[in-house]
């Protein structure tokens, strides 16, 4: 057909001002996409937090309530967090980034008052709030995965090699920071979150391949140099190797932890020992952390192999039912905020259950969703919160999909 | 795609793992989660008590709590750990370790102060409430301390040298150093005071319950976490009531330099401690060896009566060891579900108590007559005699203490009325290192020692020879002074040895009821000629010589050999009494043999008793060769299996041999008779209405060692001494009642190197004589006496 002829069947533009707006409004979308796999998200959450009280009144039955009474905040705060449209959200990003460092930073000052940061186990993870505890590095999660979200959509120059390690160079504030107070556990949780963002990002895959290799060698030069770790973490490490080694020898100091969790767990069996003996069982194994770090331990102990594999078959729903909402969503910042949280998500109960399970070594970390605690669940649900609003928004027209590089671009 | 992959391998991973801890492992992993639940504790019992034949207790247990203090808290140890944890709390653990070592030494050091401060509040306020006295419980901590640092010192020394040795042969290098661990001692707890009763134990545990909340306090931890300050274990404790007696003894008929109207009064302890024995509350390797508690292979519990390493009661020596298993009865069990508050007990099993021949009153008094302070086993003149009016001298020092044994047997029975050596151990503890060697109160003469016989097995030689039919029962023999017509220095009989003449008689020679109570050498010369080593040897042995009775203090265990191999092997060892010696016909040349069956017909050669032996082989002739033989225990349920039968002894003989002794007392020329003194003299048996028979030894002894010097070695280089030409004093005898003149109670009586058995023994056998009278053993006429 002729360019002439098409500008010849071009209709005149005759509607009202009304009509003009009817046509714009075409363009973006109407309202929220009400069917998504967002839902499927909560879903899994809510029936991972039930879980999760059900399984902290084996032993602690106070406890459980509050934790219900945390969990009704975060559903609550997770809705209230999904209903403004992500998109305008995304403008918070910076200051709320920038608030979660002067946080991290605040815990750290020495001279804070005992009351306003109290150090447990040695550790200045918290800030008193009188009517809760409040762990900044919760908040620094959410805030570092929207920021990186926010620097790989603005910036392209991850693809090259320079830019990569920019990241890490970012990620490096609050890691540090982290590891600081010390908690290395959870400082830790950010470099494989990084790593799935840039491969989601597209960064090129040669550039992970190398950063996982430095990874992998970092490990064991770290242990074996001195002064590096701290000894308690080497004692882990030992105990862990000795554990499967067949070395009992450790079990009594080093690797108490560690062997009482083991126990609890394969006492628990195929089909567990159910609630009361489950609580006798934690109660006189002195699990310590039972209703926090370890809770999978009791869970465990009290539901047997099936309910370990039930938790996981949850938690693997809520990854993909994640990872679906990251796929359908074309808007790069959404669909990394949604992989960031869900990987970061995923990374935690991995590194949880493989710690009490005795794969990895123990160190301080909660499982997302199920182990006591306001400002984790809160968090965490905030989180999926944030997923269900992604998930929610239908992509405006004419937008291109996300990450589509050609890569003769660079 | 990636990310996929890595959550599929990282799932199969975990959940693998997860099947193996919950399917694989899942059975023991819970059993070990339940035996948590459970809580098992140890139900103290008691050992069975030792009774005489009247049921006075010799020893007696209770059960008792003993406070043990960990060591770290004794060492300080403990007090600079809660300093460096008060450290790390306070600081912060990042501040800590970030801090250089002099900082942290001088943080450390400002805070350990308050924690001694602590563990002195504890030691004080449990000295207070035990009660103890405080520098009674400082002497006992301090001597922990010091035992343990020792130990340490040791431990250390040896691991380190097997480490060097392991690097040198399998060839490593010089880099890793030996690690100084701690051992077991620095790590648990020790005994400080014994013997505590329930409350006591309960407002102590309570009292160190209370610092210990203080002291997890002082860290910020919870009250479950407050360390455990002391450890109440369950203790025994052992209690000899009839070890110490007053005792009052007649002295109206002792020899005529003793003798007082006034009654001797002397406080004894240690009565029949040698056959009670002891108990040592340290467990050693070879009853961990005998009886463990836990099984050695699965180190689940055993054995409830079995030994744990540590502070417990076992026997060590004398009935204590040789009944252990039956006095120590066994623990009880608790198991306490702490879920389900179910309980299951097994109950406690207490020792059997040990019902004892002794005569508990007759032992004192008879270990009251073996006393030096009395007089009778003391070197005196009237030992040696005066040789026109004037004193003999004397080998060794007037006053010399003479050390001994007195052994009283029941004829019909074989039971043991009176079982005493001397010294005993209470006095023995008291002696200084010189004189405890010399007189060795460890050693229990009456059993454990063996002696050579002398005179006093020319009846039991007598009777067998008529039995075997080598010689008539009235055959008689001539004394000729000395056995070889042509060689009057060797063989003597005593008599020619002292006054160069021999044995008076009539019609061709002395018969055997003479050649006894005479105690004629040349008679048993010929009788031992004609009996041969074999036959004598085996008759001796038929006798009880050669093996021990076994009265009821012989015992088994397995010890260590002494042999410098190493390891050292672990060897069966008896212990508690000795079988003497008879000479092995095989091991005499055939030359020799006709001269030593000459020398045993006298009892000299190699040939040694124990004094128990020698009272039961009077038993048995006076019982006409019925074998019975003695015994400590009442119950013949606890006695071992023990020889029975019959020697088929000739009666004439035995009549014979008896009439012999009789004369030996009674007869003015019999050695057992009199004693003379320039005064006079006296008979030594002078107790109306009671008959004794008896006969006299005065045997060669090897040299006696005295440690002069006190140094607790004995040495050939001077100023120790070796005093040789000595002999033992020897009586063994039978008293009965004058009424129908049955021997009725055999006794011997030995003191090492006291000389002459008329003598020395005698007087100590006539004392043991009216004690019998005394405690109603035999009737006797004291009373009508007036």
């Amino acid at each position: 057909m002729a360019k002439a002829e098409l500008l010849d069947r071009r209709e005149p533009f005759r509607g009202s001002i009304a009509d003009w707006r009817e046509s714009a409004r075409s363009i973006h979308p109407r309202g929220p996409a009400w069917l998504n796999a967002g839902w499927v998200v909560l879903a899994a959450a809510l029936i991972l937090s039930l879980i999760g009280v059900a399984t902290i009144d084996t032993t602690q039955p106070g406890q459980a309530m509050r934790q219900a009474v945390h969990l009704v905040v975060g559903v609550v705060l997770a809705i209230g967090i999904a209903i403004p449209d992500y998109r305008r959200l995304r403008r918070f990003t910076w200051p709320v980034a920038i608030l979660a460092v002067v946080l991290l930073v605040f815990v750290l000052l020495p001279f804070l008052p005992e009351f306003l940061v109290r150090p447990r186990n040695g550790a200045r993870r918290w800030i008193s709030l009188g009517v809760t505890d409040v762990q900044p590095s919760e908040l620094a999660k959410i805030a570092w995965i929207a920021l990186m979200a926010e620097w790989l959509v603005r910036r392209r120059t991850y693809r090259r090699f320079g830019g990569f390690l920019l990241c890490f160079l970012v990620t490096l504030v609050p890691f540090a920071l982290i590891l600081k107070e010390p908690d290395l556990g959870t400082a830790l949780l950010f470099l494989p979150t990084l790593l799935v963002m840039l491969v989601v990002a597209g960064a090129k895959l040669r550039h992970v391949l190398l950063v996982l290799l430095c990874g992998v060698s970092i490990g064991p030069l770290a242990y074996f140099t001195p002064g590096v770790l701290k000894p308690h973490q080497v004692a882990r490490v030992d105990a862990i190797v000795a554990q499967f080694q067949g070395d009992d020898s450790l079990d009594r100091d080093e690797g108490f932890q560690a062997a009482r969790a083991r126990i609890v767990v394969g006492a628990g069996g195929i089909t567990g020992v159910g609630r009361d003996h489950a609580a006798a069982i934690v109660e006189f194994n002195r699990l310590p952390e039972e209703h926090n770090d370890m809770i999978f331990a009791v869970l465990v102990c009290r539901w047997g192999l099936l309910g370990g594999l039930c938790l996981w078959g949850f938690f693997i729903l809520l990854g993909g039912a994640g990872f679906s909402v990251a796929a359908s969503s074309r808007d790069a910042f959404g669909r990394l905020l949604v992989v960031g949280i869900i990987a970061m998500i995923f990374f935690q109960m991995l590194v949880n259950t493989g710690m009490t399970i005795g794969v990895l070594p123990i160190t301080g970390m909660t499982l997302p969703f199920v182990s006591y605690g306001g400002t984790s669940l809160v968090a965490t649900w905030i989180m999926a919160g944030l997923v269900l609003n992604v998930a929610l928004r239908r992509p405006r027209r004419m937008q291109r999909e996300a990450f589509s590089f050609d890569d003769k671009e660079t | 795609m990636l990310i996929a992959l890595v959550g599929v391998i990282a799932s199969i991973l975990l959940g693998a793992r997860l099947i193996e801890l919950t399917v694989i492992e899942g059975a023991s992993l819970r059993s070990r989660a339940e035996d948590m639940i459970r809580r098992e504790a140890l139900l103290p019992t008691w050992r069975g008590s030792i009774v005489d034949r009247s049921g006075a207790v010799l020893a007696e247990d209770r059960a008792s709590w003993s406070l043990a203090i960990p060591f770290p808290v004794l060492s300080g140890t403990w007090a600079r750990q809660q300093a460096i944890r008060q450290c790390i709390n306070e600081l912060g653990a990042e501040r800590w370790t970030a801090s250089t070592p002099e900082q942290q030494a001088s943080e450390i050091l400002y805070r350990i102060p308050d924690w001694n401060a602590l563990v002195e509040e504890l030691l004080e306020g449990l000295a207070a409430q035990i009660p103890l006295d405080r520098s009674v419980l400082d002497g006992r901590v301090e001597s922990i301390r010091q035992s343990v640092s020792r130990m340490v010192a040791h431990v250390h020394e040896f691991q380190e040298s097997a480490f060097e040795a392991e690097r040198m042969s399998r060839g490593l290098d010089q880099g890793e150093g030996f690690r100084r661990r701690p051992i077991a001692e620095q790590l648990q707890s020790h005994v400080v005071a014994t013997g505590l009763d329930d409350n006591t134990s309960f407002t102590l545990r309570r009292y160190a319950h209370a610092i210990g909340i203080k002291a997890a306090k002082r860290l910020g931890t919870r009250d479950g976490d407050s360390p455990v300050l002391v450890e109440l274990i369950d203790g025994q404790r052992r209690n000899r009531p009839g070890a110490s007696a007053l005792v009052s003894i007649d002295r109206s008929g002792f020899p005529r330099p003793l003798r007082s109207d006034q009654p001797a009064e002397l406080l004894l302890a240690g009565v029949a401690d040698h056959i009670t024995g002891r108990t040592r509350d340290q467990v050693l390797d070879q009853d961990l060896r005998r009886r463990p508690f836990h099984d050695p292979t699965s180190h689940a519990i055993g054995d409830l009566g079995g030994y744990r390493p540590g502070a417990d009661m076992i026997g060590a020596r004398g009935l204590e060891a040789a009944f252990e298993d039956e006095l120590r009865g066994t623990r009880g069990f608790e198991r306490r579900n702490l879920e389900t508050g179910y309980v299951d007990i097994q109950e406690h099993d207490p020792g059997n108590t040990l019902e004892l021949t002794l005569d508990i009153g007759l032992q004192a008094d008879v270990q009251a007559l073996l006393d030096p302070r009395l007089g009778l086993a003391q070197v005196q003149q009237y030992h040696v005699g005066w040789q026109d009016g004037s004193p003999k001298p004397t080998r060794l020092p007037l006053g010399t203490p003479l050390d001994g044994a007195v052994v009283v047997i029941d004829v019909e029975s074989g039971e043991l009325l009176a079982m005493v050596s001397s010294p005993t151990f209470t006095e023995g503890s008291a002696m200084d290192l010189g004189a405890r060697t010399t007189h060795s109160p460890f050693v229990h003469r009456a059993v454990e020692a063996a002696y050579p016989p002398g005179s006093i097995v020319k009846p039991l030689v007598y009777a067998s020879a008529v039995s075997e039919g080598v010689i008539a029962p009235d055959e008689r023999i001539e004394c000729t002074g000395h056995l070889l017509p042509e060689n009057p220095n060797a063989l003597r009989c005593w008599i020619y040895k002292m006054y160069g003449a021999n044995h008076e008689s009539e019609d061709g020679g002395l018969d055997a009821a003479d050649a006894i109570s005479n105690s004629c050498n040349i008679f048993f010369y010929e009788v031992g000629r004609r009996m041969g080593l074999e036959r004598l040897a085996d008759w001796y042995r038929r006798w009880g010589l050669d093996a021990p009775l076994d009265v009821g203090l012989l015992y088994e265990r397995e010890v260590r050999s002494n042999a410098p191999e190493k390891p050292r092997r672990w060897v069966l060892r008896s212990f508690g009494e000795s079988g003497g010696q008879v000479p092995d016909t095989e091991s005499v040349p055939a030359a020799g043999r006709i001269g030593e069956s000459i020398m045993l017909g006298i009892g000299q050669g190699r040939l040694t008793w124990t004094p128990v032996q020698a009272a039961n082989a009077y038993a048995t002739l006076a019982r006409g060769g019925l074998i019975r033989d003695a015994t400590l225990i009442r119950d013949p349920a606890l006695r071992v299996e023990r020889r029975s039968g019959s020697l088929e002894l000739d009666p004439e003989a035995c009549a014979r041999a008896l009439q012999g002794l009789q004369a030996a007392v009674e007869d003015q020329s019999g050695t057992a008779n009199s004693i003379r003194y320039p005064s006079g003299r006296d008979s030594i048996f002078d107790i109306p209405g009671v008959v004794v028979w008896g006969k006299t030894g005065t045997a060669t002894a090897p040299a006696r060692r005295v440690d002069v010097d006190g140094d607790g070695v004995f040495s050939t280089e001077p100023p120790d001494e070796r005093i040789s030409g000595l002999d033992h004093a020897w009586f063994v005898g039978l008293a009965g009642d004058d009424g129908d003149r049955k021997p009725r109670y055999s006794i011997a009586v030995l003191l090492e190197y006291g000389g002459s058995g008329g003598r020395v023994a005698g007087p100590i056998a006539a004392e043991v004589v009216r004690a019998l009278v005394r405690h109603g053993y035999l009737k006797g006429e004291a009373d009508g006496e007036g």
